[in-house]
């Protein structure tokens, strides 16, 4: 475990004036990392000269994060009231924070630790770094099974009987545009099978003349994953 | 920091935790595909785990930052345990009441908005709040954004509770063993881990307690109490019972610092915490106190029936469709018993040295002896869920009371001998008890996702559910009233953005509507009634039972006691007719306007 050093503070104000850089530019957001920083790691490390003395290195990560979060709530609730840019206006809170703390704690010896030996610094990066791929891994291995079958990067299909005509949406929830073979059996006729391209987050749409009970379609991908509904029940 | 000598090494056991993990996602996958052997998956994941840590925590060499690390990563892995289960999504009924009240936030720029599935919930906006603004500032989805505050909130727990019970147990090694008995209760892996208030309101105790003991045990600084009373703050616009506890916390360690004339007496934060709480039930969430008293009254009323023979006890380890298997039933309960026993064993041991010790462990002591007095009411239907929720607190206690015993008893014998031993039995211990914990704290068939080609009755959100919702948000007006299942509804409210039924306010229940085998003059009364406009259909409703015991609302007719699924036809009444139209109609699930037949 480390603890915020000097030059880990001069980061901290580069990153948040940085921030406030970004958020002058009417930017919309900070991408998820900056943003994580800022609520949950740097009002709590650039202001640690405000905190209790802590005896070692995990009580300090422990009450940095606690009061990073305990601060990112507070600024969260009067934030969500204001009509528009409430999310800056809490990026904004939260960056003055930072700045105050850091600059404070800057100008006090209070709280600092002694230097980490480099090669004990680069082990325990290394294991960290080991330790978030493995878990990485696993979460890549469950969204995998997730994006076959439900939750995001799935494939659609809708009808809609409106009009007493039937509509086959085929939505695309995947990031690139996607080649489907669709095939519609309507009761009492053959099988009507097309091959289509959606774009990336597009749908494509048929319109069927008769909204008739049994109506099947069955949209395939190139990769052999299939989708089949069927309006009036499966 | 020393060095550590002996076995495992702290790296091979940070690996372990995160092979186990890759074990649950095998788990989960498997069982998603519809394959076997998720359960061995599962079981090895945890194991791995927890034998690891357990191992490393109890063994003497190891130093205090590298126990926290262990418990600290540990804690994490056991989070994403639940994370794994369904990546990106939720799970739990009560996260999608947060997810709801988040969405509110962000479209309405309002805190408090009426929230169909559980009003009382928007009145607490910390966490949903800090999740909705978090998303939009990283431009993450909601559902990711909340698994990072949860994610972060589990660390601060977790770091919390050890540096906290370092200091009451004066021992890194006590206090790592007494984390890991903490992640033993029974609701540590999956119900703490979700979206939902609770799961930051008790971080944020385990810190304000932290921050409290600092105080006592150290020099401290006007800053000191300014960041316990934001603490406090922040705790109580989160979760309503956190802040009352918190408040008889502070009050009691107030009046005992006073009498013991101690150099610090936390008066102003408990102040702060009781000032704060009255002020926020009074003016923000004053919808809280009935909600809670009906709870309280029901938890009474059925201990009552319960006592008196007019009401049979509640079956442990089952659903309404699956139970668990014999030796889970036995590792739950044995576990238990260890538990109870090992408190018992500790009480007599304790009182010998009561002179010697501090405020901070009589008060978890006095936490610790609660959990027993709370296993009996699991047998009651409505107070099981209190009692079992009440371990995510006394656990606490439970750990430091077990291992401060442990400890005396172990300087009394000289016990210094064999040290190899011990860690490895201590660690099968925590291994064994936290296996037990799982085991009575989440259902069999609850642990794995389900398979996504199983014809089975859907007890959580499916893709082609998610897929009519999101129409019902692109295309359905909002704030129209819409009936539909008890699943379904969680979808409806949140990712359709609906206004499904809530009945307390709108005087009609969705199985009233939704059960009779037809659209009969009761129904297209209850219809206006309730002013509904839409109702949404499930057809896979009828192709099994319920886990929970009901479909669409509890006390509905045969809520836990059906024995046959409910007849195609029932759903299918509102697929035409008079002022009935069919809306959508994915094959599954069919939306229908009915506003026609008011």
């Amino acid at each position: 475990m480390t603890s915020p050093s000097k030059p880990a503070l001069a980061a901290v104000v580069a990153v948040v004036c940085a921030a406030i850089v970004i958020l002058a530019a009417g930017r919309p957001a900070l991408s998820a990392f900056p943003a994580f920083l800022l609520a949950f790691i740097l009002p709590g490390a650039s202001a640690r000269r405000w905190l209790p003395l802590a005896v070692d290195g995990g009580e300090r990560w422990v009450l940095m994060v606690g009061a990073s979060l305990v601060l990112s709530i507070l600024a969260a609730v009067p934030s969500v009231l204001l009509p528009t840019w409430r999310e800056q206006a809490w990026a904004v809170i939260l960056a003055t924070i930072c700045v105050a703390g850091g600059v404070s704690s800057s100008m006090s010896q209070a709280g600092q630790s002694p230097p980490q030996p480099t090669r004990r610094l680069a082990c325990a990066a290394a294991l960290a770094v080991a330790v978030v791929i493995l878990e990485a891994g696993a979460y890549w291995i469950a969204a995998s099974s997730v994006g076959d079958h439900s939750g995001p990067g799935f494939t659609s299909l809708e009808m809609l009987p409106s009009s007493g005509q039937l509509l086959v949406t085929v939505t695309n929830h995947e990031r690139e545009p996607t080649i489907y073979a669709l095939t519609v059996r309507e009761p009492g006729k053959g099988d009507v099978r097309r091959v289509i391209r959606v774009p990336s987050a597009g749908s494509w749409s048929l319109t069927l003349a008769n909204a008739v009970p049994g109506t099947t379609a069955r949209l395939a991908s190139r990769a052999g994953r299939t989708e089949t509904v069927s309006y009036g029940g499966p | 920091m020393r060095n550590t000598a002996g076995w495992p090494p702290l790296a091979l056991v940070l690996v372990l935790i995160a092979v186990g993990d890759l074990f649950i996602a095998l788990a989960d996958s498997t069982s998603r595909r519809g394959g076997s052997g998720g359960q061995v998956l599962f079981w090895t994941g945890i194991v791995l785990v927890a034998l690891p840590s357990g191992i490393y925590v109890a063994s003497r060499g190891p130093a205090r930052d590298q126990r926290f690390a262990v418990v600290v990563t540990a804690g994490l892995g056991f989070y994403i345990t639940k994370v794994l289960y369904i990546p990106g999504g939720f799970f739990e009924s009560d996260e999608y009441v947060h997810f709801r009240t988040a969405r509110d936030i962000l479209s309405s720029h309002a805190l408090f908005s009426f929230n169909p599935l559980l009003p009382e919930a928007s009145h607490y906006p910390g966490l949903p709040a800090v999740a909705a603004i978090f998303s939009r500032a990283s431009g993450l989805s909601l559902p990711t954004a909340a698994l990072v505050v949860v994610g972060v909130s589990r660390f601060v727990l977790i770091g919390a509770l050890f540096a906290l019970l370092c200091r009451a147990l004066r021992s890194d090694r006590a206090a790592a063993v007494a984390t890991l008995i903490y992640a033993a209760n029974p609701n540590f892996i999956y119900w703490s881990s979700q979206f939902s208030y609770e799961s930051l309101a008790l971080p944020l105790l385990a810190f304000i307690l932290l921050l409290l003991i600092m105080r006592f045990t150290q020099p401290t600084r006007w800053s000191d109490e300014v960041i316990l009373s934001l603490a406090i703050l922040a705790s109580v616009i989160t979760h309503h019972l956190t802040s009352y506890l918190l408040c008889v916390i502070l009050v009691v360690a107030s009046a005992v610092a006073w009498r013991r004339r101690a150099e610090y007496v936390p008066a102003v934060a408990a102040t702060v915490a009781v000032v704060a709480t009255v002020l926020w039930v009074t003016l923000a969430a004053p919808v809280t106190v009935p909600y809670l008293g009906a709870i309280a009254r029901n938890s009474l009323q059925h201990t009552i029936d319960l006592l008196a023979g007019s009401s049979a006890p509640r079956k442990l380890f089952t659903t309404a469709t699956a139970a668990a298997p014999v030796w889970e039933r036995v590792v739950g309960i044995t576990s238990t018993l260890v538990l109870v026993a090992a408190l018992l064993w500790s009480l007599p041991r304790l009182w010998k040295s009561r002179g010697r010790l501090s405020a901070a462990m009589v008060g978890l002591i006095l936490a610790g002896c609660v959990f027993p007095l709370t296993l009996p009411f699991r047998l009651v239907a409505s107070a099981q869920e209190t009692a079992n929720r009440s371990t995510e607190f006394l656990y606490v206690g439970v750990g430091a009371t077990i291992v401060l015993a442990l400890c005396i008893a172990s300087s009394h014998r000289g016990a210094r001998r064999a040290t190899g031993a011990i860690s490895i039995v201590g660690g099968l211990m925590l291994t064994f008890l936290i296996i037990g914990g799982v085991t009575t704290g989440t259902q069999y068939s609850e642990r794995l996702p389900p398979s996504a080609e199983a014809h089975a009755f859907p007890d959580q959100l499916v893709n082609s559910e998610i897929a009519a919702d999101r129409w019902a948000s692109s295309h359905l007006p909002r704030g129209t009233r819409i009936a539909g299942d008890a699943v379904g509804r969680l979808g409806l409210a949140t990712y359709g953005r609906q206004r499904t039924i809530w009945p307390p306010a709108d005087g009609v229940t969705d199985w009233q509507v939704m059960l009779p085998p037809a659209v009969t003059p009761e129904v297209v009364r209850l219809i206006r009634k309730g002013q509904i406009g839409y109702v949404f259909i499930e057809r896979r409703l009828s192709w099994g039972l319920p886990s929970i015991g009901y479909i669409f609302n509890r006390g509905e007719p045969e809520d836990g006691t059906r024995r046959r699924p409910l007849r195609p036809s029932v759903l299918e009444k509102f697929a035409g007719g008079h002022g009935v139209d069919v809306i959508y109609d994915n094959g599954y699930e069919s939306i229908s306007k009915v506003a026609g037949i008011w």
